[in-house]
């Protein structure tokens, strides 16, 4: 216990200070009450003896008999308290006396007129007349002892045991309940101290009542979070100042360096500058400008700069100018400015650079001038070059494309002429057979049958040399093409004379392609026929036929497993009139596959083949998913 | 002072009312007590003026003298004087079957039958009492009376 | 050249054994025997409106006429617009057997008011072929307006 310094003792004191006090508040109430009530009782008993004593007596004094009233004093006996007892007679005599103590020399006085209840000293004085019948017989006379101070004292004896051992057991009881109101109060006193010392603010107190200390837990833990929250933005508030600071030093440091900086650059710098105010004024000499137009300072200072340009030149300054006080920006000009050293005017080009301060005004422009006469010069004659190289390359054009045109326009009437001789050599070679068939032996027939023959193939080579010229000369009308259903068409029409032939035909599903439709039907009858025509040998033949489509452009391909070719000669596949098989094997004019490499490339697609010689081939083409605008 | 013996014992008479009690009480809670006294034209007197502004237990008392031969009826008491000695017997008897406190003041009266008998001890007026013959007369005495009694015969008189 | 009694297939062509052989062919389809052959375009112009040459020409106009496109002088295309915008004569079906697969040609002509356009074949056999067919429907098929 270390006195009254803490809450704890301080509650035990005033449960203790209660306590007492109320104790003794109840003690000093029940003396005093009991002191009233031990008078009052004494003051009844006694009365109530005296009148027990003269009732009994009554008739010894009414019949004169003191021996019967002293036998009835003698009765006080048992009533210790009373010291002496005395009946007088009606007229004051003593009329019988008692005397509970061995004392004979008891005195008994002279009874007063009434009755009387004194308290003297320590003794208490009783006298209490007998009556009867309204008559007073005589008169009863007590002295008892009155000890109120030894009865006080047992009293206050017990009282005080009392006292002490109610003190005590709350001592006790105290001890082992305050925990439940210090207790919370120590813990936060406890994390207070803790806060205090580690300046730690995110500690927080433990809230486990609901009364006025859980209200305290609760406001200390919020304004610890406040604290808390204070402090961090304070901290990170300083840290940014801090930073802030540093950050303008490093910037005016900066900022002077760089003035620095610029002060030399111009002074090195060989191109001329010049700085004017915000009216355009030049304010500072410039070194450079009177190097270049010759100006010296008086003349060139505020406005007199203008001087040195050509009357153009002046005039598109002074509109820029005046451009410029409203909306400060930065321009450029082209001007002829006198030049000293070749006493003439040269092109420059004029850079002006508005600084703007920290109002948004001007405070000064910053301009540069670049001699560019030998660019100048260069650019013209680039130009001129220029135009011509155009003209030059326009009449290439259109000499090539009218050589093309003509090429073509030959190609076509060549090709279509030739096909009337044909016809008659053929035809008058059958009527000649049908006509003269008696005359002639088969010997004669069979050599009709060559030129026969060799006429018709002399067709085919121009009708494919006709297509593949009209292929040249006609203008490609891309549309989406559903390649499915030329393939198919093309297939079906190459097939519809031979249905016997045991073919497994494989059409996968190919992707719209931006191409003419009547070329890209070409190419798959093309395709599609070389196919069959080179698997005709085969028992079972398969050709195969699909797509890839891939980023910029769809993948076709025709695959077919029949006699292949030689990959060795594979670049010659797709030349006009190139063949890997003769006309034997397979028949053929070698214009198929150059027609399609035609349509291809027109369209801006590539086509490629491989194989395995008598296992089959596969051809690749590709179309562009853009169209690529064929060309001509 | 020397107060007379009849004076004490006119005293004593009227007392004795308050330590008696007679039978139907209740009815005669208002009427006044009676005393007939036989003899002693003195002793009547006296006892008159004793008891002329007294009352016993609220009832006032009345005293009469009485000759032989008068009838006994509406007493309370009756007093027989020592001069009356010979007559006792019969006024005794006659008085028996009334609830009548009988007094006298001869000696051995209680063997004739009276209640109550006053006695001289020493220059003292006491008295003893018959509780037979009050029992007889169907009369009560409180025991206070008794307790100052000289004696108390409680069962009938040798003769009796 | 040959003159039949009774005219039904009028034959501009230019080129000689081209029309021997179409004749040839007609004839062993047997739609031959009125078959006039004529060389360009205002021969046979003449020869429908019965002007120049053939202006006592007597005989009812042809039932076809099958028209070679290039011919010198007077082309096809003209024979064409001339017949097809003439009242008297735009009844008359009008074949175009050609070489020209030209597609300008085949619009135009069709624009004119040609009835039917056929591509030449290189073969006399399909010639035969073709010419049969179009002389078989528009001789003896079709009904024509009388």
């Amino acid at each position: 216990m270390i006195g009254i310094r803490t809450v704890r003792n301080k509650l035990l004191l005033v449960v203790l200070a209660t306590n007492a006090a109320a104790l003794s508040i109840t003690a000093v109430l029940m003396v005093a009450y009991d002191l009233h009530t031990f008078r009052e009782t004494l003051q009844n008993d006694l009365s109530a003896q005296a009148d027990v004593l003269g009732l009994a007596a009554g008739p010894a004094l009414e019949f004169d008999d003191p021996e019967a009233a002293k036998e009835y004093l003698e009765l006080l006996r048992a009533k210790p308290i009373i010291h002496s007892a005395a009946i007088y007679t009606s007229k004051g005599a003593v009329f019988a006396t008692y005397s509970g103590t061995a004392d004979a020399h008891t005195e008994f006085p002279k009874i007063p007129e009434s009755d009387s209840y004194q308290i003297r000293g320590g003794e208490v004085v009783l006298s209490k007349r007998i009556v009867s019948n309204n008559e007073i017989l005589g008169t009863v006379y007590f002295s008892a002892a009155y000890e109120p101070n030894r009865r006080l004292r047992d009293y206050l004896g017990i009282l005080g045991l009392v006292l002490a051992g109610s003190l005590a057991a709350t001592v006790l009881m105290f001890l082992r309940i305050q925990n439940t109101v210090t207790g919370p109060i120590l813990d936060v006193t406890a994390v207070a101290r803790r806060v205090m010392e580690e300046r730690d603010f995110s500690l927080r107190a433990r809230k486990t009542t609901h009364d006025e200390v859980g209200v305290l837990v609760d406001a200390f833990n919020s304004m610890l979070s406040e604290i808390g929250n204070r402090t961090t933005t304070l901290e990170q508030s300083n840290r940014e100042l801090q930073r802030e600071i540093a950050e303008r030093e490093g910037a005016v440091r900066a900022r002077d360096r760089s003035e620095r900086r610029i002060r030399t650059l111009v002074s090195a710098i060989t191109k001329v500058v010049w700085v004017a105010d915000w009216r355009g004024h030049i304010t500072e000499e410039s070194s450079s400008w009177q190097t270049y137009t010759g100006q010296r300072f008086e003349q060139y200072r505020d406005a007199g700069w203008l001087q040195a340009f050509d009357e153009q030149g002046r005039k598109e300054v002074e509109l820029a100018w005046a451009h410029a006080a409203n909306v400060p920006a930065t321009f450029e000009l082209e001007l002829r400015l006198w030049h000293a050293v070749t006493e003439r005017h040269h092109y420059v080009r004029l850079r002006a650079v508005p600084v703007i301060d920290q109002d948004g005004g001007v405070a000064e422009w910053i301009g540069a001038v670049q001699d560019i006469e030998d660019r100048r010069v260069l650019e013209q004659s680039l130009r001129t070059l220029n135009t011509e190289l155009e003209q030059r390359v326009a009449d290439r054009t259109s000499q090539l494309q009218e050589a093309n045109k003509d090429l073509e326009t030959f190609s076509y009437s060549v090709s279509h002429d030739l096909r009337a001789p044909i016809r008659a050599i053929g035809g008058f070679c059958t009527l000649l057979v049908q006509d003269h068939a008696a005359q002639l032996d088969a010997e004669a027939r069979r050599k009709f049958g060559v030129i026969q023959s060799e006429a018709a193939r002399m067709g085919v080579l121009i009708d494919d040399l006709l297509a593949f010229s009209r292929l040249g000369r006609k203008a490609l009308q891309a549309t989406a093409l559903d390649m499915r259903e030329l393939a198919n068409k093309a297939y079906a029409q190459l097939t519809r004379d031979q249905p016997d032939r045991k073919v497994e035909f494989r059409l996968g599903s190919l992707p719209t392609a931006n191409g003419d439709r009547s070329l890209f039907e070409q190419v798959w009858v093309n395709l599609l026929s070389n196919a069959v025509k080179f698997s005709s040998k085969k028992e079972n033949a398969t050709i195969e036929v699909g797509a890839i489509s891939e980023e910029r452009e769809h993948v076709y391909f025709v695959r077919d497993n029949g006699a292949g070719f030689d990959p060795r000669y594979g670049k010659n596949l797709f030349g006009v009139f190139q063949r890997l098989h003769g006309n034997d094997e397979f028949p053929g004019t070698g214009v198929g596959l150059a027609l399609v490499h035609r349509i291809v490339t027109r369209h801006g697609g590539r086509i490629w083949a491989d194989s395995k010689l008598g296992e089959g081939a596969t051809f690749h083409f590709t179309v562009p998913k853009e169209s690529s605008g064929g060309a001509v | 002072m020397h107060v007379s013996e009849r004076s004490v014992k006119a005293a004593f008479l009227y007392k004795f009312a308050s330590y008696v009690q007679w039978p139907d009480v209740d009815a005669k809670t208002d009427a006044p007590i009676t005393i007939g006294v036989i003899g002693a034209t003195d002793f009547a007197r006296e006892l008159a003026e004793i008891t002329a502004n007294r009352t016993i237990n609220s009832r006032r008392i009345n005293v009469r003298r009485l000759t032989m031969g008068t009838s006994l009826d509406d007493l309370e008491i009756l007093f027989i004087a020592k001069e009356e000695g010979d007559h006792l017997p019969q006024l005794l008897s006659a008085a028996r079957d009334k609830p009548i406190l009988t007094v006298t003041e001869s000696d051995g009266a209680l063997s004739s039958g009276s209640i109550i008998n006053f006695t001289v001890d020493q220059d003292r007026v006491r008295f003893e009492i018959s509780l037979y013959a009050a029992e007889k007369s169907q009369l009560r005495l409180s025991a206070r009376l008794l307790a100052v009694a000289q004696g108390v015969h409680r069962g009938p008189e040798p003769g009796q | 050249m040959e003159q039949f009694e009774e005219v039904g297939i009028l034959l501009v062509e230019d080129n000689t054994f081209d029309a021997e052989l179409t004749i040839r062919s007609f004839k062993d389809q047997k739609l031959a025997n009125s078959v006039t052959w004529v060389k360009d375009g205002e021969e046979a112009l003449d020869y429908v409106f019965r002007r120049g040459a053939y202006a006592q020409r007597t005989g009812s106009d042809p039932r076809l006429i099958l028209l070679d496109l290039k011919m010198p002088r007077v082309g096809g295309i003209e024979v064409t617009r001339e017949l097809k915008s003439n009242e008297l004569t735009k009844h008359i079906p009008i074949v175009i057997m050609t070489s020209s697969n030209e597609e300008s040609d085949i619009a135009v002509c069709y624009k004119l008011g040609a009835n039917s356009y056929i591509v030449k074949p290189l073969d006399f056999t399909s010639l035969a072929e073709v010419a049969r067919q179009a002389g078989y429907y528009w001789l003896a098929v079709n009904r024509g307006p009388m």
